[in-house]
């Protein structure tokens, strides 16, 4: 049984660091995309179990390539969990709306990523 | 014939009695054996309880110390000062959950001045209206200071995992700044 792959997107290399640490820890087979373009094509190619993308990148925001993912048949499946800097209904809102199985606010917490994680793709 | 049936059904009824007694006995033995095994069900249920307990804080502490490897990484990797500024903004926005923060340097009479920041004007922000401020230090000597201004809304304030982040920080971030300074040197002179 392969390990299940988890596509990260941010251009935070810190952050990045920190999720790669938390979830590769975890056993999970990781691809890394810095921008939403390179988030979109990654997912396209690669078709990852899951895609963790924070909201604002450069090409692309988050918002806007969760969008194409859902508008592509190989693609709109793929669960999203959303990294939102404000936790405001309206942005909720939004991320929903575009297509988002959950989201996790900054600053995220180990223990809830890891969480949110295992409830998508099984323990 | 009547005396043959009559102690027939005396035997027969002496085994029925004999063998309720063995059910009873076997039932008294499953009665026991229940109780046994409820009473290890429920130790184990509650050492499955402290175990995810357990579980749950060693995944709590170990995002806490994500964030402090992912913070020495990046401020160590920075090439340039300018980028140990990117990554002191990250670490606080990210990490802490801060948007408005600013990061300053001492000047040699002491005053500051103003390097970096996030959701702060060019002028700057009255440090004594700051929740938080951490001084960098490099050799015992105060070389700067992070000031942070306000929280994510989401955060309600500070921990102690934040405190370990600003101990890092007030430590490592001025060593970077000095590392890239000189790395920036050495490229000139080269």
């Amino acid at each position: 049984m392969h390990n299940k792959r988890i596509l990260l997107a941010d251009d935070s290399l810190t952050a990045l660091t920190m999720h790669r640490m938390i979830l590769g820890g975890a056993g999970y087979e990781l691809l890394i995309a810095q921008d939403g373009q390179e988030a979109f094509d990654i997912a396209t190619a690669q078709q990852p179990d899951l895609i963790l993308m924070d909201v604002v990148m450069p090409k692309k925001t988050g918002f806007e390539a969760v969008r194409l993912l859902r508008r592509q048949e190989s693609t709109k499946a793929i669960p999203v969990i959303m990294i939102t800097t404000r936790a405001e209904p309206k942005i909720l809102e939004i991320c929903f709306q575009c297509g988002c199985n959950d989201y996790i606010n900054k600053p995220v917490d180990g223990a809830v990523l890891l969480a949110k994680v295992r409830s998508i793709l099984g323990n | 014939m009547d005396t043959l049936r009559i102690e027939s059904a005396e035997t027969r009824l002496r085994r029925c009695e004999e063998q309720m007694e063995l059910w009873r006995a076997e039932q008294d033995r499953r009665d026991e054996r229940e109780v046994a095994l409820s009473s290890t069900v429920t130790h184990l249920r509650e050492e499955n309880q402290r175990l995810a307990q357990r579980q749950a804080a060693a995944e709590q502490r170990l995002g806490q110390l994500a964030q402090l490897h992912a913070a020495l990484q990046q401020l160590h990797e920075a090439e340039d000062q300018d980028t140990v500024l990117t990554v002191i903004k990250e670490i606080v926005a990210n990490l802490v959950g801060s948007e408005c923060m600013a990061i300053y340097a001492t000047r040699t009479d002491g005053s500051l001045e103003m390097l970096d920041g996030i959701g702060i004007g060019d002028e700057g922000t009255d440090t004594s209206t700051a929740i938080m401020t951490v001084p960098l230090r490099r050799n015992d000597r105060v070389v700067g200071m992070i000031a942070i201004f306000k929280l994510l809304p989401q955060k309600p304030q500070l921990d102690a995992a934040d405190r370990e982040l600003f101990a890092l920080l007030s430590k490592h971030a001025p060593l970077a700044m000095h590392y890239a300074g000189l790395r920036a040197a050495y490229a000139n002179v080269v």
